[in-house]
């Protein structure tokens, strides 16, 4: 077997050498050292080349001195986290920083994991989608790191990047890291398919029927389509069964033919005079039976493929969660009947008057709200009416909710302060790392976590408490300018 | 806590008297420099002014005392400048070139309901001016954040000049930059120029401050200004310079924050302006938690909501809390920095506007 490292030869020359000279050593002896060597041929070459990198050749990044704020409001002081291969190997006040580590002058800054913005669409500002086969990841501009930029310095490691479009499905959300790509730019496809996306908020109140009807129309035709796919199996196999039938007869009557032609060139000879007008339509006949018998069964016909339709399957079978955005109580109506019809695992992204459904909304199972922040203006009825106490009405009626920046990934962190500022007494990170767990983030800073955020204050109890810099899979991916340079946020 | 919150509207209705006097504790105060100071005691006089702010635990107890929750901030009104909250349709100006007779306080209509629901967010006070299409557009005009027959300003009109892109037209003179810069400095070196005090000058652009710095200004007027990163705001140092700002939005363009606070840091005060009345109710607040997200002071923050706008409209005895000053004030539930932060109680001159009880969840323990 060819060694899967790089090293892994001079390795082993190496221990070939090495045994030549244990030759002088007593049997006992030698076989531990051969153990031993065998042991650490076996170690250095199953592992893979990444692996063995990380953890061998790799120097551990050391953050010295900082402070890590717990979940349950506590603050452990003066800790050290250890990161090898980008990950988090140690962590406390205790853990020790290895020989020849990295070490990163942070003290007194306060650690905690990225958040996780659950809807965002950064840099989709001009990509519009309008298909259940358009990825948001499409999309995704990797190298306008100005924007990506400003996200990273609020803290947001990770997005769920959902697509833009005009309404109707509109296509798949992604979820992204936003770490440096080693080709350049930033953004690592973390999950391509995290839900399908369904916007019943975009129009007039007639555009917004007409998206519904379309929507359902689309889930319906991918039930026909299933049904014709499953009716096209059946036929197939019967077609089969019937092709073999037919070929088999047509061996049958061409066996019997080559008897009868024999026969048939005996009897040529004494019906020379006959007229050849009665032989053309006797020949006309027999070509006519002779094609419908080489034509056999009919084949069925094979439904046309449609990529659309195959994810549109996909979340009728519960293979994809469906996200639909509907702000307004009607629309909300809209939503829920949809949910309804086709049973699907829905999170409803705005929800801005779900105090007005509640109990609808809390009849449906497997059901989540997604909730932004609105910007209210000074006239009234010109857009959606929130309760401003939404939150505690929903925690009330148990129904499951979560905060998204809605769009901008930069308002996450001053969204998520919002919303637990209706909520006395709640502590904005607690939320918004409950949420990174949620989604495909970290939730709270753990071994094997690759996100972290290091922040100037306690940002579990100071709302002014800002970034300084983040790290995402060991590397530091956002620092604070100083100086006159500062300004992104 | 979730207990004394919950008494909140009880004690309401039971210390406010409208007309005795009130003392506000404990609270954070917000002081002229912008810093907050715990466990404070403002005392209201019946006229509606501010009597004394004392430590909370010198205040006398025999007073009508308004509880409020522990880590409420008080602070004064905010203040929207050269929005439209207020006004009624456009004031253009610009037909005159210098027009010293403009008066922004003629398009102000008392009776609009936005005042109303704009004191509900904690704006108590709106200062509007003309549109700046000449070199001189008139006056501008502050008045209270309450609908009534009669309106009721808190200072008088500061002339409201331009030097930007604005001023030009095809029509008349000037038509071009170079034109527009040659009657500033003809006009600011000539004896007519009659409004001496420095008033409030609409620069947006970076090409326009650098042209306003070269004219021969006597005293710096207060500028309006948003900038990129071309702006020479490094020139500000040392002047005294004021300088409006803002709305800056949720992604928008950051340079112009980045700008806001190089100047701040220059020695720059900055006023937060919020575009009411087409913005977001929470324009002001927002922008300022912006700014802070991306580096400017919060001390700096809080004069920038609170007292230097009113430097900026030229009020006196608003925007801070002082004896003498009225009684204007928002008790935040904390921070009015913090997002979160919500308007628990409006005074408008000593009278109590409102009241909410907070909504409360036992336990937030993120998504359930």
């Amino acid at each position: 077997m060819k060694p899967s490292c790089r090293y892994c030869p001079h390795e082993v020359l190496r221990v070939k050498v090495a045994t030549g000279r244990l030759a002088g050593l007593s049997a006992s002896m030698r076989s531990l050292t051969l153990a031993a060597i065998s042991a650490l041929v076996l170690l250095i070459g199953g592992w893979g080349p990444d692996t063995l990198q990380a953890q061998i050749f790799e120097r551990a990044l050391v953050l010295e001195g900082v402070h890590l704020p717990a979940p349950d409001g506590t603050v452990m002081k003066n800790a050290n986290i250890i990161l090898r291969g980008g990950r988090i190997t140690e962590m406390g006040p205790d853990a020790d920083a290895p020989l020849m580590s990295r070490k990163l002058k942070v003290e007194g800054l306060f650690a905690t994991a990225g958040m996780t913005d659950l809807y965002s669409t950064l840099t989709l500002d001009a990509v519009n989608s309008a298909s259940a086969v358009h990825s948001a990841w499409d999309g995704f501009d990797r190298y306008d790191s100005e924007r990506i930029m400003q996200v990273l310095s609020i803290g947001v490691t990770r997005i769920h990047l959902v697509p833009v479009g005009a309404g109707g499905i509109v296509g798949r959300a992604c979820s992204v890291s936003l770490g440096a790509r080693e080709g350049g730019g930033h953004g690592i496809l973390d999950a391509e398919d995290v839900a399908l996306c369904i916007d019943l908020d975009t129009g007039t109140p007639l555009q917004k029927i007409r998206t519904f009807e379309k929507v359902r129309e689309a889930f319906r035709a991918a039930e026909r389509r299933r049904d014709a796919a499953d009716d096209y199996s059946s036929d197939l196999e019967k077609y089969i069964e019937e092709l073999a039938e037919a070929a088999k007869k047509k061996a049958d009557s061409e066996g019997k033919e080559e008897k009868g032609d024999d026969k048939k060139a005996d009897d040529q000879d004494d019906n020379d005079d006959n007229d050849d007008k009665d032989d053309k339509d006797d020949k006309d006949d027999k070509d006519d039976k002779e094609k419908e018998e080489e034509k056999g069964p009919e084949k069925p016909g094979r439904p046309q493929r449609n990529p659309a339709s195959d994810i549109l399957l996909q979340a009728l079978d519960h293979e994809l969660p469906v996200m639909i955005t509907a702000r307004r109580s009607q629309d909300l109506q809209n939503a829920l009947d949809l949910i309804e019809e086709f049973g699907f695992v829905a999170t409803i992204q705005g929800a801005d008057e779900a105090h007005l459904m509640l109990e609808a909304l809390q009849e449906m199972d497997q059901l989540s709200i997604l909730l932004d922040v609105p910007r209210v203006p000074l006239q009234r009825g010109s857009v959606p009416r929130r309760d401003s106490a939404l939150i505690s009405r929903l925690e009330a009626s148990g129904i499951e909710w979560s905060v998204a920046s809605g769009g901008e990934s930069t308002s996450l962190w001053r969204s998520i302060q919002m919303i637990a500022g209706q909520a006395d007494g709640a502590s904005p990170l607690r939320l918004a790392l409950a949420q990174g767990s949620r989604g495909r983030g970290a939730g709270w800073l753990r071994k094997g976590g690759s996100e972290l955020v290091l922040w100037d204050k306690n940002p579990a109890q100071d709302p002014l408490a800002r970034p300084q810099r983040v790290i995402i899979d060991g590397t530091v991916v956002w620092q604070r300018p100083a100086g006159t340079r500062e300004g992104s946020f | 806590m979730v207990g004394l919150l919950s008494l909140i509207p009880l004690l309401l209705a039971a210390s406010i008297t409208k007309d005795g006097t009130v003392v506000i504790a404990p609270v954070g105060v917000i002081g002229p420099d912008g810093s907050i100071c715990q466990q404070m005691a403002v005392v209201i006089e019946p006229d509606g002014t501010i009597a004394a702010v004392i430590p909370a635990d010198q205040a006398d107890p025999q007073l009508s005392t308004f509880a409020a929750p522990s880590g409420a901030v008080l602070t004064p009104g905010l203040h929207d400048l050269l929005g439209s909250l207020g006004a009624s349709g456009s004031l253009k100006a610009g037909t005159v070139l210098i027009d010293e007779e403009l008066a922004a306080a003629d398009a102000f209509d008392p009776t609009d309901p936005d005042l109303d629901r704009a004191a509900i967010h904690g704006v108590l006070y709106t200062t509007i001016a003309a549109i700046p299409s000449g070199v001189l557009n008139g006056t501008t005009a502050t008045f209270i954040c309450q609908s009534s027959i009669e309106a009721t300003s808190v200072a008088t009109g500061k002339p409201f000049f331009a030097l930007s892109g604005t001023v030009l037209n095809s029509s008349r003179e000037p038509t071009s930059r170079s034109a527009m810069v040659s009657i500033w400095k003809g006009w600011l070196n000539s004896d007519d120029s009659t409004p001496r005090t420095p008033g409030i000058l609409y620069c947006p652009d970076a090409i326009d401050l650098r042209q306003t710095l070269s004219l021969g200004w006597k005293s710096l007027p207060v500028l309006v200004h948003s900038g990129d990163a071309r702006s020479p705001v490094g020139r500000l140092a040392g002047r005294d310079a004021m300088m409006v700002v803002g709305p800056f939005l949720e992604g928008g363009d950051p340079a112009v924050v980045s700008t806001a606070i190089r100047a701040a840091r220059t020695g720059t005060e900055l006023a937060f302006k919020g575009l009411l009345g087409r913005g977001p109710a929470d324009q002001l607040r927002g922008s300022a938690a912006i700014a802070v997200a991306a580096g400017l002071d919060g001390d700096a923050a809080r004069r920038a909501l609170f007292s230097n706008p009113a430097r900026v409209a030229g009020c006196r005895g608003v925007g801070v809390i002082e004896p003498g000053a009225r009684a204007d004030l928002v008790l935040f539930s904390s921070d009015p920095l913090d997002p979160g932060a919500r308007v628990l109680q409006v005074w408008i001159g000593g009278a109590r506007m409102r009241s909410q009880a907070p909504d409360h969840i036992r336990q937030l323990e993120g998504t359930r």
